[in-house]
């Protein structure tokens, strides 16, 4: 998500985050100060934690935690246009039931214990302790999983749209990233 | 707290707003304040194999 400056990069990445979270929730999203200079990391969180969610496909409630990290870099190689970029450095996106009880937990936090990015299932054999590897994991494919595996309602001014939507920021998100999954 | 991209409902927290939003988390998590989860942190004293103690982490630049 590039842009010619600092805050025009921030922007790119965050105003498609936040409307593809909008099929899920009107919850806002909450993003720390803005690192003017440097590469501090900033981070995202929603307003709501957890958020509280209606999955038909389970016929129960889910909580979802959603955090991740991010960094602003500037790359003297592009064009000036798309000369700064944001890049995300951690995630931690979670799953648990109406009890609290984990469900499933996506986690990406190098330099912190398991240095790739990896998922916790509860249940079965292996439980939660166990590191599964995965890709790097997008809000927008975990918002899809709600949204079309569990059956979350979407919100009423994205019923007929958020697919379309989920998939116009995730095709942008794949196109500007600078790892592969 | 300010709007802050073309989209609305995008908030960005002042580092007090921050630190009032992180130490109400951390709180209701692990029941200690900002402060002493802070203290822990910069000591390498907090339990790192817990997933709630990571996910509290990735918050700290809403404090600092």
């Amino acid at each position: 998500m590039p842009g010619s400056t600092r805050a025009k990069a921030r922007d790119a990445f965050l105003a498609p985050l936040k409307r593809s979270l909008s099929c899920v929730t009107p919850a806002q999203l909450l993003v720390s100060r803005f690192a003017r200079a440097g590469d501090e990391v900033e981070a995202l969180a929603l307003s709501e934690d957890p958020l509280c969610l209606r999955s038909a496909r389970l016929g129960r409630v889910v909580q979802l935690q959603l955090r991740q990290q991010f960094r602003i870099l500037k790359d003297d190689r592009e064009p000036r246009s798309s000369r700064w970029h944001v890049s995300t450095c951690a995630y931690f996106y979670q799953l648990d039931d109406e009890s609290g009880r984990e469900l499933a937990a996506w986690h990406w936090h190098p330099g912190v214990g398991v240095d790739y990015p990896h998922l916790h299932m509860s249940g079965g054999p292996l439980g939660k302790a166990f590191h599964l590897p995965t890709g790097r994991v997008s809000i927008e494919s975990l918002l899809s999983l709600l949204l079309s595996e569990l059956a979350v309602k979407p919100t009423r001014s994205h019923e007929k749209d958020w697919d379309a939507i989920l998939r116009a920021s995730e095709r942008r998100f794949i196109e500007h990233r600078r790892w592969h999954a | 707290m300010n709007a802050i991209t073309t989209e609305p409902g995008v908030i960005e927290l002042t580092r007090d707003e921050g630190r009032a939003m992180l130490d109400q988390r951390v709180r209701r998590v692990l029941g200690i304040s900002l402060g002493d989860f802070e203290a822990a942190y910069d000591a390498g004293t907090l339990d790192m194999s817990r997933s709630d103690v990571i996910g509290l982490v990735l918050l700290l630049p809403f404090a600092r």
